[in-house]
């Protein structure tokens, strides 16, 4: 019998699980609570009835039905935010994308506009091409379980286009 | 056995290709056409079939003292159910800040959680059964609940996005897999080591939050690169497919390290 089938046949000590596990739960709840000082300014927002977290520092403005989302402009360096426009894939089978890179401020429309608004078009999500972590950019990871949909008219993608721009600018 | 790895690792780089060919073809025909539902039950037949198909494939290397089969399974099954009732649901609701702290806390939460989850399932059921008498044993073991934990991953993926675009959805599936199993193997081989062996007592530990640390990188990695080639109008699949070769290079050099490791301990035994 070699030593291995030897080791393997003999009692199994469980000093080794219970440092472990020791260890495991020590570094996780470490990390929390690292999470939870450095994070503590997160903000949450509630889209379309799925919790959004917000990095340190983004700010929610409620308008009459619209949430604008503004984005400090050295956070938001590095966001990418992919809005997927699927207009009606039965009628007109348009189903297209649109990135707007680096933008200061992001349109949210409440799940109430988006009912008024579906006729026009169907929904824009962020997380239909791969998740965010796939899409997004590294500032997205962040938005870990951002399930809820990012709303905006299709006729009025350009227009929110330039807005972005706009804002970009009076903003810095 | 390691032959057997080997031969799984080119197993797999096949399997990736039919499933990239099938998803693109599939991608052609069914975005425009199906319906959140069918996309759902596509999405979790895809992503079962996967898992299924590559356990059974790298089973099946292991020709000389097979692991018996529903050891196997009930380690993926395990390792799924508490990825999705509760390590996966944990990680969610983990403080994640921005900054360099980002790395840090990524690493002792989320990369911690979803390690210790593959650890335990591999040593609460398949190290008691005294099924685990070599180190490939403990890499079979591991790849089980690797897959198992991609598996919880995948459906929860596809039943919350109400089922995602083929081919991208197929990319973010097989990409998991890939990490997660090759994580598995390497959290296995850990724990096959500390069972068999007389290795220091923080062995094990540190070996877990360095696999955990590994996790972390790959999926920063992958976020990095996804965001750097999406530009304006882009489409969003160069990023998925990236994604999936930056997996299989991930796979791929933690199987050659784990076989390389193998050979040099079995050298001076």
């Amino acid at each position: 019998m070699t030593a291995v089938a030897v080791a393997a046949e003999r009692p199994i000590p469980r000093k080794s699980l219970v440092i472990t596990s020791a260890v495991a739960l020590a570094a996780m709840s470490a990390g929390w609570l690292v999470g939870l000082v450095v994070g503590s300014a997160t903000t949450r927002l509630n889209v379309g009835g799925l919790g959004l977290q917000l990095p340190a520092g983004w700010v929610v403005e409620e308008e009459t039905d619209t949430q604008v989302l503004l984005v400090p402009r050295g956070l938001a360096r590095d966001v990418a935010v992919v809005i997927y426009l699927a207009d009606s894939q039965e009628a007109s089978g348009g189903v297209d994308h649109f990135l707007l890179s680096a933008p200061d401020r992001l349109l949210l429309f409440t799940p109430d506009s988006y009912d008024d608004l579906e006729a026009t078009f169907r929904y824009v999500r962020v997380d239909r091409l791969g998740g965010p972590d796939e899409v997004m950019g590294g500032r997205f990871v962040m938005l870990e379980g951002f399930a809820a949909a990012v709303f905006a008219p299709l006729d009025q993608l350009h227009e929110a286009q330039v807005d972005f721009e706009r804002i970009v600018t009076s903003v810095e | 056995m390691r032959r057997g790895l080997r031969a799984a690792d080119g197993g797999l780089v096949v399997l990736i290709v039919a499933v990239s060919a099938l998803a693109l073809i599939m991608d052609a025909f069914s975005s425009q056409t199906l319906r959140s539902g069918p996309r759902v039950v596509v999405g979790l037949l895809f992503a079962v079939g996967t898992a299924a198909l590559w356990l059974v494939l790298f089973y099946r290397q292991d020709r000389l003292e097979q692991e018996p089969k529903h050891l196997v399974a009930t380690v993926a099954v395990v390792a799924a159910l508490g990825a999705a009732a509760i390590s996966e649901p944990l990680i969610r609701l983990a403080p994640i800040p921005d900054g360099p702290a980002r790395l840090l806390v990524g690493v002792l939460v989320a990369g911690m959680v979803r390690e210790f989850t593959k650890y335990l399932s591999v040593r609460l059921v398949a190290v008691p059964s005294h099924n685990v008498n070599e180190r490939a044993d403990g890499v079979i073991y591991g790849t089980a609940a690797g897959l198992g934990y991609a598996l919880a991953m995948s459906t929860t993926f596809v039943i919350s996005t109400g089922g995602a675009d083929v081919a991208p959805g197929f990319a973010f599936i097989t990409a998991t897999m890939l990490v997660h199993a090759a994580l598995g193997g390497l959290v296995g081989y850990l724990v096959a080591r500390d069972h068999l062996e007389s290795v220091p007592v923080w062995w094990l530990p540190v070996g877990l939050l360095v696999t955990a640390a590994i996790d972390v990188a790959f999926f920063e990695a992958r976020a990095a690169l996804a965001g750097a080639v999406t530009t304006p109008g882009a489409s969003g699949m160069l990023a998925s497919w990236l994604g999936m070769g930056l997996a299989l290079a991930t796979a791929t050099a933690i199987t050659i390290a784990l076989m390389g490791a193998m050979r040099q301990e079995e050298a001076a035994v």
